[in-house]
């Protein structure tokens, strides 16, 4: 048998020693919290929600859950079929019967090719040399992008809710869609829609670099999740003060509505930010305890909208001839025998 | 409700959202290629996917949130799934379409299927399960023929299809076995069983080894136009009283086989009796004979001096007596020891009181038609049983079969045995000496030529006969946990694996049905009885009801009589007995005294003449 390789062995061990080292120079809780408060917003416990709370907030109408998936069949450009799909549902229904949207993207398909083609003339206009393999994954993260936002759209005006829950961060729809997130946006500011974006894991730097910039000065990569674990208490949330604006259309705050000891973000339009303590406490109400952190529907969504393996095969089988599929998109190291 | 998933010609998959599945309902399926087949649901499920059993892949759903959850409107039921595996009711050649949807259908869809007899010319013993749905869709006559009962409840309004059994196809399809643990309502449906039997006015041959099987008592609370008088259609005996086994009747065959009940009967003993058995025997004649050909050859050579050299002519003659018995009989009858091994045996069975009476009334109710119920002990009805049915059955043979060649003979009318603890009556395992199972063979295999039909009830399948088993072509299975059993029942019947895997768990009165004349197996509930068990009462209560006041009168009466004691109890004695109607012992009253003084009611004094008790508080 062979032996554990030395050589990935140190190297791995290194890492967990700069994880070690940080671990243990990090500043103590009462610390942090101490500076958050004082540089970021204040620590708030969110008030239990009570039947009444609920009822006012939503004033009669349902919630909205929204979420997309993608899924990608073949290997090697430009063989590669991206199936999308978009749900929103309401609470006033099973979670499949919701508003479901689809959309394909094929390169071989004559406007498909066309994209490509212009993505990459202008990229060279822009004296940047782009493999079509690239433009591929930033029109299918955009194409993505679009379709949730459609279905977000057009469930405002199916369903009426009182609240859109997103399932990911803002910045994502405003860069990847802009228009159709202008359009969104809108419309729903003129209903009075309360938009949500939840954000499981948190990307940005911006609280670290605050907080732990100044003498001492801080390791380079600590980013706001790590600086947010453990900090929190179950139950409270940081009030980011409106002007830091951390994202410029958008107010973000920062939250552990359960046990699991990371923080979760919420994103909201700045021109509704003041409803955000009214609608913490809602968040925290649908979120369950010893979960991940994400409100329970917007999981259902998640779960609902993904293309299950079985489906997806299923699909192939009942469109794609067997003799195509085999020579376009089946791979030959899925027929080397192990 | 709608046909998803695979499905072949045989069986289906159903879910519906709205309509949770009941087992053994009758669905109709909406197919019209295959003109609208009909299925029976043998297994249901319902699942929430958000309730989950609880694994380490999917947390418990936390309460809180859905309640909040409800707050917006979400309801949580919606996300069940109802399931049902359904069996389809006809061969169809090819797979039933999928995506179909299915409904209840409306009774007459389902006529055919379910009553293949009318009513009156059929057994009515309950209702078939999962048809609640259409009561209400059911023609008149149909609609009030069997109520049911449930224990705490009492009597119930019919829910579903009268489950009518069709005896006239017995002779095709012969024999009825009732399977079923104690508790499972295997006896209550032998009851409802014989009741339909008298009202078809059938002869039945009942044996009863727990004397519980009389139809005169009425079922208490079942409604006036529901009760049924079967008095003058049923007779109950008691065997060794009422009937018994008529000595001077037997032919020395049929006494080797009573014979057989009471030991084993050897070479020896049978060659003995066929010698020494004579016809119009009585039983004193034949016995008689046995005793004093036993004397005659233990005493040949005192007997031979006496016969020489006696003065008293009297012993004389009778040792000339036995000595010509033991001249005419000893090279055919062997030992003594066979002799006496006879003696035995015979004096067992007339212990038993199996010479008492004759069989007549038994005779006399199977000629009229009528159900006659033996009682007695297990022993004595085989032995009784065998026999009586040995005979019916060869009297009933020859007078059909003299019908066919055109003879003369007594007429016999087509018959049924039934008896419950059939396993008594004819064990599976040879060892076991069974004076009736050979006949029960007999008919098992060959009496539907003769219009004779077996029904036995047991609660150990496992333990009867397996020939006998094997015959039994309608099935009445109740629940059922040993697991011999239910191999038994899995190897002799067409019941399905989910059907066998619910036997444990059926509910008093809950049967399965597997018959030949259905082709499959019906859920059935059998209906209340008309008539009830004169003992059916629970023996605490009849302690309460029949013991305790006994006592209490006692207790009455010996206040009245105060004061008592060893002076005057003599006197007392006979003057309570009467009032009681029982004897009344020294002991009991003094334990009965003894118990008041404990109560305070009465006290106790030494006086000079012995103990005296008083009224308390007398000074």
């Amino acid at each position: 048998m062979r032996s554990l390789d030395q050589g990935l062995q140190d190297l791995l061990s290194a890492v967990n020693n700069i994880l070690s080292v940080r671990e243990k120079n990090r500043p103590d809780r009462g610390k942090i919290r101490r500076r958050l408060q004082a540089e970021v917003g204040a620590i708030r416990r969110a008030v239990p929600l009570t039947p009444d709370t609920i009822k006012k907030l939503a004033g009669g109408r349902p919630l909205v859950g929204v979420d997309g998936s993608v899924t990608a069949y073949g290997a090697l450009f430009p063989h590669i079929i991206h199936l999308f799909r978009a749900l929103a549902s309401t609470t006033a229904q099973s979670v499949e019967e919701g508003l479901y949207l689809v959309d394909l993207f094929y390169p071989e398909l004559e406007d498909h090719r066309q994209e490509i083609e212009e993505a990459v003339a202008r990229a060279a206009a822009a004296g940047e040399n782009l493999a079509p393999e690239a433009v591929l994954s930033q029109i299918v993260r955009a194409r993505l992008a679009a379709l949730e936002v459609r279905a977000a759209r057009e469930a405002l005006e199916k369903y009426r809710p009182f609240a859109v829950f997103f399932d990911g961060g803002f910045l994502r729809y405003g860069t990847l869609a802009p228009a159709q997130w202008q359009e969104y946006r809108e419309l729903a500011l003129e209903m009075g829609v309360v938009s949500i974006g939840v954000i499981e894991e948190i990307g940005t730097f911006d609280l670290a670099r605050k907080i732990l910039a100044g003498p001492g000065a801080s390791p380079p990569f600590t980013c706001d999740r790590d600086l947010l674990f453990g900090v929190l208490e179950p139950g409270e949330w940081l009030a980011v003060r409106g002007e830091l604006e951390l994202k410029k259309t958008y107010y973000t705050c920062f939250a552990r509505p359960g046990a699991y000891p990371g923080a979760v973000a919420y994103d909201f339009f700045r021109e509704q930010a003041h409803r955000a303590a009214d609608f913490i406490p809602l968040l925290f109400g649908l979120t369950p305890r010893g979960g991940r952190g994400i409100p329970w529907w917007l999981d259902q969504v998640d779960r609902a909208v993904r293309i299950s393996r079985p489906e997806m095969e299923l699909l192939l089988a009942t469109c794609l001839d067997r003799g195509l599929r085999e020579r376009f998109f089946v791979p030959r190291r899925e027929r080397r025998s192990l | 409700m709608q046909i998803v998933g695979h499905t072949t010609q045989q069986e289906v998959y159903a879910a519906s959202r709205q309509r949770p599945f009941r087992i053994n309902e009758i669905l109709l399926l909406e197919d019209e290629r295959h003109n609208y087949p009909l299925g029976e649901v043998v297994e249901t499920q319902s699942f929430n996917r958000y309730i989950p059993l609880a694994t380490e892949r999917s947390e418990l759903v936390d309460r809180q949130v859905m309640e909040n959850l409800a707050q917006l409107g979400y309801d949580i039921g919606v996300e069940t799934i109802h399931l049902a595996r359904i069996r389809i009711l006809a061969e169809l050649t090819s797979p039933v379409s999928v995506g179909i949807p299915l409904r209840v259908p409306e009774f007459k869809e389902i006529r055919d299927l379910f009553l293949p007899q009318d009513p009156h010319r059929g057994l009515v013993l309950g209702v078939i399960r999962g048809t609640e749905e259409l009561t209400a869709s059911l023609p008149p006559d149909l609609a009030r023929v069997a109520l049911l009962y449930r224990k705490g409840e009492g009597i119930l309004p019919q829910a579903g299809v009268p489950f009518i059994m069709d005896h006239w196809t017995l002779p095709e399809y012969p024999h009825i076995g009732i399977f079923g643990g104690s508790g499972s309502g295997k006896s209550f449906a032998l009851r409802v069983l014989l009741e339909e039997l008298m009202k078809q006015q059938l002869p039945v041959l009942v044996l009863d080894p727990h004397f519980e099987l009389s139809f005169t008592e009425p079922f208490p609370e079942l409604p006036p136009a529901y009760r049924e008088d079967f008095s003058r259609r049923s007779t109950v005996l008691l065997a060794g009283r009422d009937v018994g086994v008529q000595f001077e009747e037997l032919d020395a065959p049929d006494l080797i086989n009573l014979l057989r009940a009471a030991g084993e009967v050897t070479e020896n003993m049978h060659n003995a009796i066929l010698t020494l058995h004579q016809r119009k025997d009585s039983y004193a004649s034949f016995r008689n004979r046995i005793r004093d050909l036993t004397r005659g050859l233990e005493e040949e050579q005192e007997l031979k001096r006496t016969l020489k050299a006696s003065d008293d002519p009297r012993e004389k003659q009778e040792a000339a007596r036995l000595l010509a018995l033991v001249e005419r009989y000893k090279d055919r009858v062997g030992h003594v020891s066979t002799l006496l091994a006879i003696s035995r045996r015979l004096n067992r069975l007339e212990n038993e009181r199996i010479f008492t009476g004759n069989i007549e009334p038994i005779r006399e109710a199977i000629m009229n038609r009528r159900l006659v119920v033996v009682q007695g002990p297990v022993w004595f009805l085989q032995v009784l049983g065998a026999y009586v049915i040995r005979k019916f059955y060869r009297e009933r043979r020859q007078y059909q079969d003299a019908g066919q060649t055109g003879e003369e003979a007594q007429k016999f009318p087509p018959f049924l045995v039934a008896t419950d603890e059939a396993h008594n009556f004819a064990p599976r395992s040879p060892e076991i000496p069974a004076p009736a199972r050979s006949i029960l063979r007999t008919i098992a295999q060959e009496g539907r030529k003769y219009g004779v039909f077996l029904i036995l009830a047991t609660q150990r399948p496992a333990l009867l006969d397996d020939t006998i088993t094997a015959q039994l072509n309608t099935k009445l299975i109740f629940r059922t946990v040993r697991s011999s059993d239910l191999e038994v029942i899995r190897e002799e019947t067409d019941l399905g694996p989910e059907e066998v895997r619910r036997l444990p768990y059926l509910t008093s009165g809950n049967a399965f049905v597997s018959s030949a004349t259905h082709g499959r197996t019906i859920a059935v509930r059998i209906r209340a009885a008309k008539t009830v068990s004169p003992h059916s009462r629970h023996p605490f209560a009849e302690l309460a009801e029949d013991f305790v006041p006994e006592e209490e009168r006692l207790r009455e009466l010996l206040l009245q009589y105060l004061p008592l004691g060893d002076f005057n109890f003599d006197v007392h004695l006979s003057a309570l007995q009467q009032e009681l109607k029982r004897r009344v012992t020294i002991d009991e009253i003094t334990r009965v005294l003894e118990d008041l003084v404990e109560e305070g009611v009465v006290e106790k004094k030494e006086m000079v003449l012995g103990v005296e008790y008083r009224k308390a508080g007398n000074g």
